[in-house]
């Protein structure tokens, strides 16, 4: 109870700079709302929810509610729409990336504090290069699925070697956390 | 300890840590499944997760604190200092203080007030800076500006400092630095007075001595004897009588001004310079007041504070430094009864001719007690009642207990007597309401003092 109200708190003596950041998030979050009704998927349950997750990364950007709402939001992508391809996929990568960023940049600094302009100046200038790779990968996705059958083609390979990537993540994770969780760990 | 050593390292955040889930969860289902469109969605994360790794910090900032002040008044601005050394890899530096007392954040933006979950206001004592900025000695300056809204000495910290990596990946910190003291000195209260101390001795001063000597005050125009200056010779009159007359003055003297702060006791709540005044507070700003007062005039002041805790003592002295260093010593009073000793027996060190100015709540009956005790020796005792008009404010410990009111109201007429007693002793007691507040008593002095040298 504590702790929800050191969020409400924060939320209410953020400086105005650092809610127009965490408010990015949750206009991010209603793109990727819409992005779900232009592609024909889920209903009015999963875009409220995503709206709602979004909402709540504004309030705890710092914790595990944006991995909640990447989760949630992909997810439902995967459940609701039919793929492999829609336009409206580029417009929905952004707005993750988005969310991502503007949870990433009000986790760093104290809420109270003023974010610099050089600091904003900054991230947007890095989301617009990745956003315009990530343009770059949605055309290419784009190519693949008017190619044809996919990757129908190729038989079991992307199968494969989704599990070995899958089996790889696990090790990595594993060995990560043992080493964050060694004495030594520094 | 292990706390430190963690804090004082470059660590992942969530940001990472939910890239790294995503990418290395949602990538393989893609595959598996055959979704490219998840590959896409995905995407973003996968080039911001390359990019934190690719940039990840290595070194650990060097860093310091310092306030921009050793001592300010009350009311004024001070700067904690938070030097942050830009490593690579760090990109955005933040600083903030704990909150303390009567430490208030100097407002850049518009803030609502509200309270934490300790029931404290939330004070925007942060601040944040580019690592990319100018630097000082190599080092980012971070400046946090507060306002010291009371007297004493003040803890400014401790700061927290920390840093984040390219798309807060990576943070450092929050490390904590000790806090500073920082010694504000009371704002004098607002003070004048026009009339004439009662015994001025000394050799220079504004006071007008009743002899005849080197002043600024003009006495008469007498004939010329060996020894007169020949530029106060008075050429017309001089001229009419055909003998050198010249003009004289009266002689300019200070007096000794010793003032006396009874610290037993700190009635009600400080709320700060703009806030509610406690006793103490009006005793310390209206004994700077008196001080500064006097030592602008020219004469002689010194310090005594009443208190076990703190029985501090300025010997005489004039001039702006010795006012400062009054000052100094006002702020750090603490307020700390001494029921141990005797006041009848404690020597003061008040030689004849001095002026007293006790500024004393009066609620304490020993302050009441010195004060007789001088005034019996023939000294001029001025009592300022800090409490004054303030007494209906100041409530009680125990303001809500019926049988704590009725104590006080108790306390309160027995004050009432006590000073009614003094008075017909010959002690003036006097509210302290700002300028004016001695005038009247020093002039009754003054005559009282002629009145026995004719």
């Amino acid at each position: 109870m504590g702790e929800l109200r050191e969020h409400w708190v924060n939320l209410r003596t953020a400086s105005p700079s650092h809610l127009r950041v965490r408010l990015v998030a949750l206009a991010a979050s209603v793109v990727f709302a819409l992005c779900l009704v232009a592609a024909g998927g889920g209903g009015p349950t999963v875009w409220i929810g995503t709206v709602v997750l979004g909402a709540l990364v504004v309030a705890q950007p710092a914790g595990v509610m944006p991995a909640f709402f990447l989760v949630w939001a992909i997810a439902a992508w995967w459940a609701a729409v039919p793929g492999p391809w829609h336009w409206a996929l580029l417009p929905a990568a952004w707005s993750l990336l988005l969310v991502h960023a503007s949870a990433a940049l009000a986790a760093s600094v104290p809420p109270q504090a003023t974010v610099p302009r050089s600091v904003l100046t900054r991230y947007a200038a890095r989301v617009g290069v990745v956003a315009a790779a990530v343009t770059l990968v949605w055309g290419l996705a784009a190519l693949a699925a008017a190619g044809g059958s996919g990757s129908a083609g190729v038989g079991p390979v992307p199968s494969i070697i989704g599990l070995a990537v899958l089996a790889a993540a696990l090790l990595g994770y594993v060995r990560l956390r043992r080493r964050h969780t060694a004495p030594d760990a520094r | 300890m292990a706390a430190f050593e963690r804090a004082d390292a470059w660590r992942p955040t969530h940001a990472l840590q939910r890239c790294l889930v995503a990418v290395l969860t949602i990538a393989p289902v893609a595959l598996v499944f055959r979704r490219p469109d998840l590959l896409v969605l995905v995407s973003p994360l996968a080039l911001v997760l390359a990019w934190s790794l690719a940039t990840r910090p290595q070194e650990r900032p060097d860093h310091r604190f310092g306030l921009s002040h050793g001592q300010v008044r009350e009311g004024d601005q001070a700067l904690a200092v938070a030097d942050l050394e830009p490593v690579e890899g760090a990109e955005v530096l933040s600083a903030a203080l704990t909150p303390a007392p009567f430490v208030r954040a100097v407002l850049r933006e518009r803030m609502r007030q509200a309270r934490d979950s300790d029931d404290q206001l939330v004070q925007r004592t942060c601040t944040v800076a580019d690592a990319d900025g100018p630097q000082v000695q190599g080092y980012r300056r971070l400046l946090v500006g507060v306002r010291v809204t009371r007297w004493g000495v003040r803890r400014i910290g401790p700061l927290q400092v920390a840093a984040a990596g390219a798309w807060g990946s990576y943070r450092w910190g929050p490390l904590s630095m000790d806090a500073q003291a920082l010694r504000v000195l009371p704002q004098p209260a607002a003070f004048d007075t026009s009339a004439p101390a009662p015994h001025p001795r000394g050799l220079v001063g504004m006071h007008r001595s009743s002899r005849p000597g080197e002043g600024s005050e003009f006495a008469t125009i007498r004939p010329f004897q060996v020894g007169d200056r020949l530029r106060r010779i008075h050429w017309p009159r001089s001229s009419r009588t055909g003998e050198l007359h010249v003009t004289s003055s009266y002689a300019d003297q200070d007096t000794h001004v010793a003032v006396l702060v009874d610290a037993h006791y700190d009635l009600g709540r400080s709320g700060g310079l703009d806030g509610d005044v406690s006793s103490l507070d009006r005793s310390v700003r209206a004994a700077a007041a008196v001080a500064e007062h006097f030592l602008h005039q020219g004469d002689r002041v010194s310090l005594r504070v009443l208190s076990a805790r703190t029985p501090l003592v300025v010997p005489t002295g004039t001039g702006r430094r010795h006012g400062v260093r009054i000052l100094d010593t006002l702020s750090g009073v603490q307020a700390s009864v001494d029921e141990q000793t005797d006041p009848r027996r404690v020597h003061l060190g008040i030689g004849s001719g001095t002026l007293v100015v006790m500024i004393s709540s009066l609620v304490s009956p020993d302050a009441l007690t010195q004060a007789a005790t001088l005034a019996a020796r023939g000294t001029s005792v001025v009592v300022v009642d800090a409490l004054g008009e303030a007494v209906a404010r100041v409530a009680p410990s125990g303001e809500r207990d019926a049988l704590a009111r009725t104590a006080w109201r108790i306390r309160m007429l027995e004050r009432d007597r006590e000073i009614r007693a003094i008075r017909a002793q010959g002690v003036a007691v006097v509210p302290w309401l700002g300028p004016g507040s001695l005038d009247v008593v020093l002039l009754e002095l003054a005559r009282r003092r002629r009145r026995v040298g004719a």
